[in-house]
């Protein structure tokens, strides 16, 4: 199976701020999920990926093709929800659509307006009159309407509310279902979204700091809580980011497959308990620490 | 393409609307107000431009240099042409004409570089960022040009070729086409410009 999307050891650097050596591959029928704290840089690396500008080194390949020669073939598979949708303000929606339109081998007008119905958006209404959720959700429509093989969406459940949150959650696993297209979506929280992605990559101040399958992440990383003296000091070390609840405590355990053996016994005795730690849990642990 | 130049032709065709109105109005320096009228409509039209929205679409760099180069090269021929349309309706194939086309196809020969500089200018720096240099620009060349306008043209139109009536006729094609090369060229370094350069995507 050939990637959608393939990029290496990418650097782009501002001011003040650099991506360093983010590398990633994107398989069909695989929904990636990019997390980071704010100004992590997920935009940076999303930009990157769409061709908004190059990158200073490194090398980005989408559907084995790259921006150099093929853009026009890329971007016509390519559907784009950027954080700050940059549609003409002044023009209404049905008129920044068919600007669009003519440059799509694929456009689906009657998607759209399906689109724009279902999310309930006035499609003569100016793009600067909208509100900022509708914005979000018109960007996806446009993204969605020409049939793109591959989506990268910037951080599109901000300003959602949970209605059309679910719809978004709902599309990016019918998108991917069939095994052909693959998306790619960027958050700060993971909160929403564990749900739909397959694999993550977290970024922490312009450099990977973990990338996985969701599943084997989530099978290592535990919430451990436990009676007070129900574990010995040893085993307390190997947790991390322990809190005190009024029945014990709990830590983030980072490994657990490799500690199972040893918590069996208080686990059968009651005395611990395993809960499974989210996405952002493990975020926050490997950004902040602690 | 079609679209990119329909959206950017508001300003250049309000611009070409009211400039035309000037020499029937009696201004006969008109054609040096073009210094003028050209970067102001590049300025306006691209400040409402949002080449990320371009970016997001299939089309490439170099179509979009070439969508908006044409339009100005486009509004340049329709400056020229109306002057000379004038020009030959008001003194018919005379003296007083060709002195009048020889003066305009002198002027004329910079506008298209000095189109294509303010292109270049705006995918370097930005609308935003070329607005305040460009205005500064426009408001000494404005100034030159109402010096000019009441030296060289109230009185002495007969005058205002500079002498180049008299110059050889190649001298008359030469310039023009010499304008057009300088034109190509810049035209050639647009999609470098615009491809390292971010400043432009910003959103108006």
């Amino acid at each position: 199976m050939e990637p959608v999307l393939e990029a290496w050891e990418l650097c782009k650097r501002y001011e003040g701020f650099s991506l360093s050596k983010v590398s990633l591959t994107l398989l069909p029928g695989t929904i990636l999920g990019v997390f980071g704290p704010n100004g992590a840089g997920k935009t940076t690396l999303i930009k990157l990926l769409s061709g908004l500008f190059p990158p200073d080194s490194g090398e980005v390949r989408l559907f084995q093709l790259a921006y150099d020669d093929h853009e026009r073939e890329i971007k016509d598979r390519l559907g784009y929800c950027p954080q700050e949708p940059p549609f003409y303000p002044d023009y209404t929606l049905v008129e920044t659509a068919r600007f669009a339109a003519p440059f799509y081998s694929r456009w689906d007008g009657a998607l759209l307006y399906e689109l724009l119905d279902r999310f309930r958006i006035p499609a003569h209404k100016k793009f600067r009159l909208i509100s900022p959720g509708q914005k979000t959700l018109f960007s996806l429509a446009l993204a969605l309407c020409h049939h793109p093989d591959l989506l990268l969406l910037d951080e599109p459940a901000a300003g959602l509310d949970d209605a059309n949150r679910r719809f978004l959650l709902d599309t990016l696993r019918a998108f991917a279902g069939d095994g052909e297209k693959a998306v790619l979506i960027s958050s700060h929280v993971s909160d929403g979204l564990d749900e739909v992605v397959e694999q993550v990559l977290f970024i922490g101040a312009g450099k990977t700091l973990l990338a996985a399958e969701k599943e084997e992440l989530l099978a290592r990383w535990k919430w451990v809580h436990f009676r007070d003296n129900a574990l010995d000091k040893a085993l307390t070390a190997k947790l991390t980011a322990i809190r005190r609840h009024p029945f014990g405590s709990a830590g983030l355990c980072q490994d657990f497959p490799a500690l199972r053996e040893k918590l069996s016994g208080a686990m059968a005795a009651g005395d611990v308990r395993i809960e499974n730690a989210r996405l952002s849990d493990v975020l926050i642990q490997l950004t902040q620490g602690g | 393409m079609l679209n990119i130049m329909r959206r950017s032709s508001f300003f250049y065709l309000t611009h070409f609307m009211t400039f035309s109105l000037m020499p029937l109005v009696g201004s006969q320096g008109a054609a040096l107000f073009v210094f003028l009228w050209l970067p102001s409509s590049v300025l306006w039209s691209e400040r409402g431009e949002s080449y990320a929205f371009l970016r997001l679409l299939p089309i490439r760099d170099r179509d979009v240099v070439r969508a908006k180069l044409s339009l100005g090269l486009a509004a340049v021929f329709a400056y020229w042409a109306w002057l000379t349309l004038l020009a030959l309706v008001q003194w018919g194939v005379s003296a007083e004409f060709f002195a009048r086309f020889s003066l305009i196809n002198l002027l004329a020969s910079a506008w298209p570089p000095l189109v294509a500089l303010c292109y270049l200018g705006v995918w370097r720096l930005g609308a935003r960022g070329m607005t305040f240099p460009l205005l500064t620009l426009m408001g000494v060349a404005a100034f030159i040009v109402l010096v000019l306008e009441r030296r060289y043209f109230p009185h002495r139109w007969g005058d205002a070729g500079w002498g180049l009536p008299a110059a050889p006729w190649f001298l008359q094609v030469l310039l023009p086409l010499v304008g057009l090369g300088v034109f190509l060229l810049l035209a050639r370094l647009g999609p470098r410009v615009k491809g390292d350069n971010d400043e432009h995507l910003q959103l108006p």
